[in-house]
């Protein structure tokens, strides 16, 4: 649970500091009421403005703003912590175009991925894939299931894929990346989340979690593509 | 604003009582100043009475303007929106602005970088920022400005205040001045004039015209006056204005060591001009209010300066300051304020227990107060670095 890093009480003691606006007239219930009909002139605001500033090493671009509980969500948006980040990344020794294709046929994911029960295409269209996926029941029997789009870019190599139906997640990012390299091809992961504040795990917890699972599945798709890749390559010689 | 007496009335009982305001620095630890002695008229640093609105952006010297403003406005019957606010203007002195404020900024600059000096520190720490208070709080929006020549400032203002009138240009004019000089920096800057008193003990700590003179104590406060053109005063129901300022005069010194260069000379015709502009002679004079420096030299000038006009003991002079400081932009104000209350009283106020006149000087010093018929009185103020002021202040009554 993460509660707002600057409450609106302590909020409003910073504005009286700084304005010597008595903070019984500023605790109003009348949300209508501007920073200028407390009494706040504008340097006023700038004083209380730096104030947080210089308080918490943040900028403010308070423009535009007219009310002081604005401007304290304002603040409280840029105190939040940047979001979490997760990258992993395995070397595959296969053929770019065998590790393209097994890794973006989303609807085979449950037999290369072990944490899928199912994948359910909802909608495709060009090189965009909207699904549905379902854990294997966690340890309580509960099943996790999400809706995320997927945008694959053959020519650069790029995947990028975000989740509709968000879940536990206020949001969740990800980025897939495949690069040729003497030993093969890196695949590199890169996740970009951030919990909600309900959510069973914080953006640390999951973190842990994203990077151990992550090892977990690269080492069984490398094993599972280059399988793929061997099998091709004796097919090719028996022919 | 005095040291020995808040608002006109306790001032007033302060200086014919001869009551001293003078006492240790208790602002902050002045140990490494040569200054012990001061005049304070609050030890807290935030005045009482003040909008906190206004205090966070103004300096301890505006907040005495402010606080001064809010009775002479009362005591004047005057309340300004009941006037076009062209016709209502600010002409206050200031010798030093706002030097608590800006000492306070410039640290958090040099100590903590740029974006920790405080936006108003670009409206606190001028000189002109208690006229533009003033200006806003109370709508005056006709010609307003600042004097800035150290104690001789108080007397300018008020002169230049005068000339609003007199031109026409404003109906009613706040004037005055203020000073807050016992902050660190502040009393940094006096100590170089070399003229800070050392002593510790407040009774002999500041003695004008006293063989044992060896200097001034700084005080704070000052004084804010309602100017009107009597006319304007009459139409509106004013029935005992204080008095009138008569007349004005100010000049500069030669520098130091300039052929024909005397240390009266400017002053006597300051003096002069004052008179001149009054139409008065010497002898109408009945009372002068010194400047009062409190060093042998000074003394000596002022002293050779009213004997050139008034002849030797040629009319009393007295110098209440000698018992609450020296208060540069806001001391010769409340000078005008005490000869005003002195015409009105028909009492002259003594410069106070302590002080013996050095018989050298020529000077009448007044030592107890001294009932009198009153009706002319010169006000005289000099300023560090050369400035010469001189006002005539007059009865309205015959």
């Amino acid at each position: 649970m993460t509660a707002a890093p600057l409450d609106y009480e302590e909020f409003l003691t910073i504005v009286a500091a700084c304005t010597g606006v008595p903070l019984e007239s500023l605790r109003t219930d009348d949300p209508t009421l501007t920073i200028d009909d407390l009494g706040v002139d504008s340097l006023g605001l700038i004083n209380v403005l730096t104030e947080v500033e210089n308080r918490y090493d943040i900028r403010l671009d308070a423009e535009g703003l007219t009310r002081f509980p604005e401007i304290c969500a304002l603040i409280n948006e840029q105190l939040r912590p940047a979001p979490a980040r997760t990258e992993n990344s395995v070397v595959i020794d296969a053929p770019f175009d065998l590790l393209w294709d097994m890794t973006n046929d989303v609807a085979n994911w449950p037999n290369l991925f072990s944490e899928y029960a199912t994948a359910e295409i909802l909608d495709q269209h060009g090189d965009t894939v909207r699904f549905r996926l379902a854990l294997h029941p966690d340890d309580d029997g509960k099943v996790w299931s999400w809706v995320s789009e997927r945008v694959m870019d053959r020519g650069n190599g790029t995947v990028r894929a975000h989740r509709v139906e968000t879940g536990p997640f206020e949001f969740m990012d990800i980025h897939w990346a495949y690069v040729q390299i003497d030993a093969g091809v890196s695949m590199r992961w890169v996740q970009e989340f951030r919990m909600k504040p309900d959510a069973p795990l914080d953006d640390t917890g999951m973190t842990h979690r994203i990077n151990a699972n992550s090892k977990v599945q690269m080492a069984l798709i490398k094993e599972r593509v280059e399988a793929a890749a061997r099998a091709n390559a004796a097919t090719a010689v028996a022919r | 604003m005095a040291p020995n007496g808040l608002g006109t009335k306790e001032f007033w009982a302060a200086v014919l009582e001869g009551r001293s305001g003078l006492g240790p620095v208790t602002h902050f630890a002045a140990d490494g100043f040569p200054v012990r002695t001061v005049g304070e008229v609050f030890a807290d640093d935030t005045l009482p009475g003040v909008d906190p609105r206004l205090a966070v952006q103004t300096d301890r010297w505006s907040q005495f303007a402010l606080l001064a403003t809010e009775e002479a406005l009362a005591d004047a019957g005057v309340r300004p929106q009941e006037f076009s606010p062209y016709d209502l203007a600010v002409i206050t002195a200031s010798s030093s602005g706002g030097n608590a404020f800006g000492q306070r900024e410039i640290a958090a600059l040099w100590s903590k970088g740029p974006r920790h000096v405080g936006p108003y520190q670009s409206i606190a720490w001028f000189y002109a920022a208690t006229t533009g208070q003033l200006s806003i709080r109370h709508g005056m929006k006709g010609p307003c400005g600042v004097s800035v020549a150290e104690q001789a400032g108080g007397l300018d203002a008020i002169a230049q205040a005068r000339r609003a009138l007199l031109h026409g240009d404003a109906a009613l004019v706040l004037t005055g001045g203020t000073e807050a000089p016992l902050s660190p920096y502040a009393l940094a800057c006096q100590t170089a004039s070399g003229r800070l008193s050392r002593s510790a003990d407040p009774e002999r700590a500041y003695l004008p015209f006293d063989a044992a003179a060896h200097g001034h104590v700084p005080g704070e406060g000052g004084a804010i006056l309602v100017l009107e053109d009597e006319e304007g005063a009459r139409a509106r129901g004013v029935e005992a204005p204080y008095g009138e300022i008569a007349g004005h005069g100010a000049t500069f010194d030669p520098a130091p060591g300039t052929p024909g260069a005397s240390s009266s000379g400017a002053l006597s015709r300051a003096v002069r001009l004052a008179l001149a502009d009054a139409g008065v002679r010497p002898e109408e004079v009945d009372v002068v209010f010194a400047d009062a420096a409190g060093t042998p030299e000074l003394d000596r000038a002022e002293a050779d300066s009213l004997s050139e006009v008034f002849g030797p003991f040629g009319v009393p002079v007295t110098a209440p300051k000698a018992r609450y400081g020296r208060l540069y932009a806001g001391g010769a104000p409340l000078d005008v304020v005490t000869a005003l209350l002195s015409l009105q009283e028909q009492v002259i106020p003594p410069t106070g227990p302590g002080t013996v006149a050095d018989a050298g000087y020529g000077v009448d010093l007044v030592a107890e107060p001294r009932a009198a018929r009153l009706r002319t009185a010169l006000v005289i103020a000099r300023g560090h670095g050369g400035f010469n002021s001189a006002l005539v202040v007059r009865s309205l009554t015959q």
